[in-house]
């Protein structure tokens, strides 16, 4: 608001306000009548609501009744002197944001620095110009707004804070159920089949994991087996890959394409699941074992495949260079044959763990996974795989796993 | 990550430095999109300076591929990295997307 | 000191934003409010009550700013001081000067009431 507009409010005689300044209630604190009396009539005549007290108590009383905009107190009271009655005012929750002028004759730097001290926002002298006062007085009702505002949206966003606090808490427990389900979904360690074992360790980086796994019997003679990477992550990632775990599901694969040969089903599932809006896929890699003559074949989509591990023999991936799924509607996905000997071991891991970057920013690398599980060969699968978890923990520097980390291993017994 | 953009002859090259990441997407979305919005007709991604490309930055170039096509327009990519080569192998994305080892390579490869 | 003007009706009025009714109001309130402060100053001084002169000469000093009677307020003003600073003696004489001052106010405010303003 500009001066020449409060100098407008000062030589209206009409008692209203003016639509643009909001009526402000002013409590006037003064012992002395005549002084009382004409202030009052000055702060009216500006368009203000004047309450009037003639003693500190009386005005506390009033104040706490009222909340007005502006208290305006005199220095010099009988029994509650102003400074007194700012105090006052200050330790008083539900009063300490009002505006109080501190009216005095007194004018030395000691004497408002006192005033200041004890609460005091600015000072009037009572022989203050009617420009001045009204200056002042605006000054003050201005502030007093901005201080309320700011308290009003302090609360605000404390009460959004505990709505956002309440609503996360029930997207945990959503998360936490559905993060249940999908667990519910992995395969149970032991032996899934006749001469195999299974063991795998699963850290995901949210509590809903986006890269899974599954090892399951398709028939009294085959195994099916896969495990996919999910680009991206969070939420959206991990509700996606819940939908192709849903889809590779044995009784689901069977209904849908009649076998779960690798490459009919990468082929099916390319279809099914094109690259998102936002640039997201899945590498899966899948494989069925012909459990009477531990024949695997298998089949990836851009996937880093599954580590063979023979024993008292190097290790090798089983993989060859194809495109991850729906990055290209044409892509021709080929079935690899390779027959398993007794005591070898498959891996199966996810781009979590080799990508896990030490704080340099290096990833710990597929060789070096290769390396951990080579010299792990006569350890049990088990121990194996909680080393791998080691190295790469150690490589990374830290506890918890940027991206969903897995590692499963299947082992034909000797 | 860090991306200037400059003018080479018919294209527009985004020289890339620093990981191309999920971390990184936004930024990378960013440049591609005010290289689009000047309808060009050519882009090359210099990958020189890329130490690390994740699934999520592989997604992002092919996304970049498809919609290239779409709008008759070149992608190529320049020098990537053994690394970053190494897991672009392995996704196919040569067979979808040129690299070339030199820019003059990449700029020839539009003229013919 | 005696240059100081007994009350200045132009400058009350233009203190009352022109409004005589506001005027008329705030001299009946002085003329009744003020002998009760001069009378606390008195009894104050008599029992040699040095804050208690203070604050009567304090307040009745406050009462005399929207009346506009200069000399008035100068010697309310040095009272109020005389009386914080204990000097009994000189504050007795001053107390006979505010009491002589304020007759005058008095005398002038009731031509003003009795006989309304100058047009």
């Amino acid at each position: 608001m500009s001066l020449h507009s409060t100098n407008g409010l000062v030589h209206s005689a009409d008692a209203t306000a003016p639509s643009s300044f909001p009526v402000a209630t002013i409590l006037l604190v003064e012992d002395e009548p005549v002084t009382r009396t004409s202030m009052a009539a000055r702060l009216t005549r500006l368009g203000h609501r004047v309450l009037e007290a003639g003693n500190g108590r009386e005005a506390l009383e009033v104040a706490g009744r009222e909340r007005p905009d502006l208290i305006i107190v005199d220095w010099m009271m009988p029994e509650m002197d102003g400074p007194t009655f700012c105090e006052t005012v200050r330790r008083d929750p539900a009063m300490k944001s009002i505006y109080v002028l501190l009216m005095t004759s007194h004018d030395q730097p000691a004497q408002i620095a006192e005033g200041l001290a004890r609460g005091a926002d600015d000072f009037l002298s009572k022989a203050a110009s009617k420009q001045e006062m009204t200056a002042r007085v605006l000054a003050g009702l201005r502030t007093g707004r901005l201080v309320r505002e700011l308290e009003m949206t302090g609360a605000q966003l404390e009460s959004s804070l505990v709505l956002l606090q309440t609503k996360q808490t029930e997207m945990e427990a959503d998360l936490q159920s559905a993060a249940t389900f999908v667990h519910s979904l992995l395969p149970q360690p032991g032996s899934p089949a006749p001469g195999l074992s299974l063991a795998w360790e699963y850290q995901p980086a949210l509590t809903l994991g986006g890269d899974l796994f599954n090892v399951a019997a398709i028939d009294a003679d085959h195994l099916g087996l896969y495990i996919f990477d999910a680009s991206g992550h969070g939420v959206a990632a991990a509700l996606r890959s819940a939908s192709l775990m849903t889809f590779l599901r044995v009784d689901n694969i069977l209904r849908e394409i009649g076998s779960y040969d690798p490459e009919k089903v990468l082929r099916e599932a390319n279809r099914q699941f094109p690259l998102s809006a936002e640039g997201e896929y899945f590498t899966l890699w899948v494989g069925q074992i012909h459990l009477p003559t531990n024949r695997l074949s298998y089949a990836s989509a851009g996937h880093q495949g599954v580590l063979l591990s023979p024993n008292e023999r190097p290790s090798r991936w089983l993989t060859r260079p194809s495109s991850p799924l729906g990055f290209d509607q044409e892509a021709v996905f080929v079935s690899d044959q390779i027959t398993l000997q007794p005591a070898d071991r498959l891996f199966l891991l996810s781009d979590g763990i080799y990508e896990a970057a030490s704080p340099t920013g290096e990833p710990w690398g597929c060789w070096r996974f290769q390396q951990a599980v080579e010299a792990q060969q006569h350890e049990a699968l088990a121990t194996t795989i909680a080393h791998c978890f080691t190295e790469a923990r150690r490589w990374q520097a830290q506890r918890e796993f940027l991206d969903d980390a897995a590692v499963v291993g299947l082992e034909l017994s000797v | 990550m860090e991306i200037t953009q400059r003018v080479s002859k018919d294209a527009i090259v985004l020289d890339v430095n620093g990981d191309l990441t999920y971390s990184n997407r936004a930024a990378f979305k960013t440049a591609v999109e005010q290289v689009k919005s000047r309808n060009c007709q050519h882009l090359i991604v210099n990958l020189e300076q890329v130490r690390f490309v994740d699934s999520s930055g592989l997604g992002l170039l092919v996304l970049l591929s498809q919609s290239f096509k779409l709008s008759q327009a070149q992608f190529s990519l320049l020098k990537p990295q053994s690394y970053v080569r190494e897991i672009m192998s392995l996704a196919n994305i040569p067979k979808m997307i040129p690299i070339y080892e030199t820019e003059g390579d990449a700029l020839t490869a539009r003229a013919a | 000191m005696e240059s100081l003007a007994v009350f200045v009706l132009s400058e009350a009025l233009d203190l009352a934003d022109g409004d005589q009714e506001l005027f008329l109001t705030l001299a009946n309130l002085f003329m009744q409010e003020s002998p009760k402060e001069l009378a606390a100053a008195r009894s104050a001084l008599a029992r040699q009550d040095a804050r208690g002169l203070a604050e009567a000469a304090h307040k009745l000093k406050g009462s005399v700013l929207p009346i506009c009677a200069p000399r008035l307020f100068e010697r309310a003003q040095r009272l109020e001081l005389l009386g914080r600073q204990g000097e009994f003696a000189e504050a007795a004489s001053v107390c006979a000067d505010v009491e002589s001052c304020l007759a005058e106010v008095h005398a002038a405010l009731r031509n003003v009431i009795a006989g309304g303003f100058p047009s």
